[in-house]
């Protein structure tokens, strides 16, 4: 739950930045950490962005550790009101903490799931516009703590979940994203049916890539997420759309093969609603959508006989 | 009336091996036997006849309801099955009908290693509530208890 900065000859902390002090929900900090420049205030500054599984996206100046920016990613993230600037402590709403419930109560109605408002599945960077384009979760969760022992050998997990999509929304589990780091704002939003878990690739082209849980691969317009083309492939993509450019030819690609936290149900063959932490329940219709798969997809772009369009051009 | 209820109860009140029951009736000492059993049965109150106590077959007393505890932080599902129908381990809805109470402690605390199940006497929640939790598989396994959550006797859900 913690940002740390390392001095890398030394391997001494330089700064650290506790995102979620005492998680009560399993948010962890692993999110990447991009590193970009933003001006806030007419000024640049060397910054980091982190979208926290717990719904909050970070920006805050790389060197110093300063919290320059603190805001919901998601609108419907409703466990705490918000982050104190000074303290940089975000304040938790009653009603959604599970300590306060104590074990064996149902804490009902969190945003987010224990998956997070996003998890591993990386954003990235538009340097045209400043904007983060961001891969995100839209899911909500039952959380009953109980009390565990540990025993060697033995799974140690204190907490039956269920998830949902965010109640009071479009009814999807996902929106893709497009995000001002430094003023903390959503741009603008694309529903998705079920969570983003694939990565995020901009381009230099005006082009940003992403795949879905039911297997698209989707070209969106970085300006307002419009969509310019999909493909379905046979299974979901959790992997990161990537690109290349081989003698001479500019190819865009993609895994396709369901899994990760969002499809665990489908990968290891699980069935019950509270299984995979809640998340066999929460995607169950994810079978309805896709299939299993592991397979590799290449598109190639047209020849246009002009430069190159990609970042890997540049 | 036939002998098979009477005997049960004999092994629940007293916690004698069954064995040791079924040779007396083998020896056939029936008629005796049979009617102090069924005069020892009626004499009980009726919550010796289980260890366990359900209403609406998810509300179990305080010492069922803690051996469900300890059933759900040691992960015993993880081998027996969310409804005790046996994944790698077996079956302790099945198990129970014949494991004796001695048996199920000794197994608990001792693990069966060779089979892949670990030893628990190191678990303070097993030590305090080995019986409780035996109470609660016996339930399960007598098809009184539900499967999944169970709660206080007194509780509203």
């Amino acid at each position: 739950m913690t940002l740390w900065a390392r001095d890398l000859d030394t391997g001494m902390a330089k700064w650290v930045y506790q995102m979620t002090p005492h998680d009560e929900w399993d948010f962890d900090g692993i999110n990447e950490v991009p590193l970009i420049d933003v001006t806030i205030g007419g000024k640049k500054i060397p910054a980091l962005v982190h979208f926290d599984r717990n719904g909050i996206g970070y920006t805050l100046n790389r060197e110093t550790g300063e919290l320059l920016v603190a805001q919901k990613f998601d609108p419907k993230v409703n466990w705490t009101t918000g982050v104190d600037m000074k303290t940089g402590r975000p304040s938790v709403v009653k009603q959604y903490s599970t300590d306060a419930g104590g074990p064996d109560v149902d804490v009902k109605g969190i945003c987010p799931a224990a998956l997070g408002s996003k998890d591993e599945q990386p954003a990235s960077y538009d340097r045209k516009s400043g904007y983060m384009m961001v891969p995100t979760n839209h899911v909500c969760m039952t959380y009953e703590p109980f009390q565990v022992e540990y025993t060697a050998g033995q799974p140690y997990v204190g907490a039956t979940l269920t998830m949902f999509p965010a109640p009071n929304s479009h009814g999807g589990m996902g929106n893709f994203i497009a995000w001002d780091p430094a003023a903390g704002k959503i741009v603008w939003s694309k529903p998705e049916r079920f969570s983003v878990w694939s990565g995020a690739l901009t381009t230099a082209g005006d082009v940003v890539f992403y795949g879905t849980l039911e297997g698209y691969v989707k070209a969106i317009s970085p300006k307002d997420g419009k969509e310019l083309w999909k493909f379905k492939t046979p299974s979901g993509i959790i992997g990161n759309v990537f690109t290349y450019q081989y003698a001479g030819k500019q190819y865009v690609g993609v895994y396709s093969g369901i899994g990760g936290w969002a499809g665990i149900g489908m990968a290891a063959g699980l069935q019950g609603n509270t299984e995979g932490l809640g998340a066999v329940g929460g995607y169950k219709d994810l079978a309805k959508y896709t299939t299993l798969g592991g397979s590799l997809f290449v598109f190639a772009l047209p020849d246009t006989g002009g430069a190159g369009t990609t970042a890997s051009n540049r | 009336m036939p002998l098979e209820q009477p005997r049960e109860r004999h092994t629940a009140l007293f916690t004698k091996p069954v064995t040791s029951v079924r040779i007396s009736f083998e020896m056939n000492a029936c008629k005796l036997l049979s009617v102090f059993l069924l005069a020892a049965a009626a004499t009980v109150a009726n919550s010796a006849e289980a260890p366990y106590t359900v209403k609406d077959g998810n509300k179990v007393d305080a010492k069922t309801l803690a051996g469900w505890k300890t059933w759900r932080a040691l992960a015993c599902e993880r081998c027996h099955g969310a409804q005790q129908e046996g994944l790698v381990g077996p079956p302790l809805v099945v198990s129970l009908k014949t494991l004796s109470k001695e048996d199920f402690h000794k197994t608990i605390m001792n693990g069966r290693p060779e089979k892949g199940m670990p030893p628990f006497s190191a678990s303070k929640m097993v030590n305090d509530n080995w019986e409780g939790l035996y109470a609660y598989l016996k339930g399960r396994s007598d098809g009184k208890i539900k499967p999944g959550h169970v709660y206080p006797i007194d509780s509203k859900k």
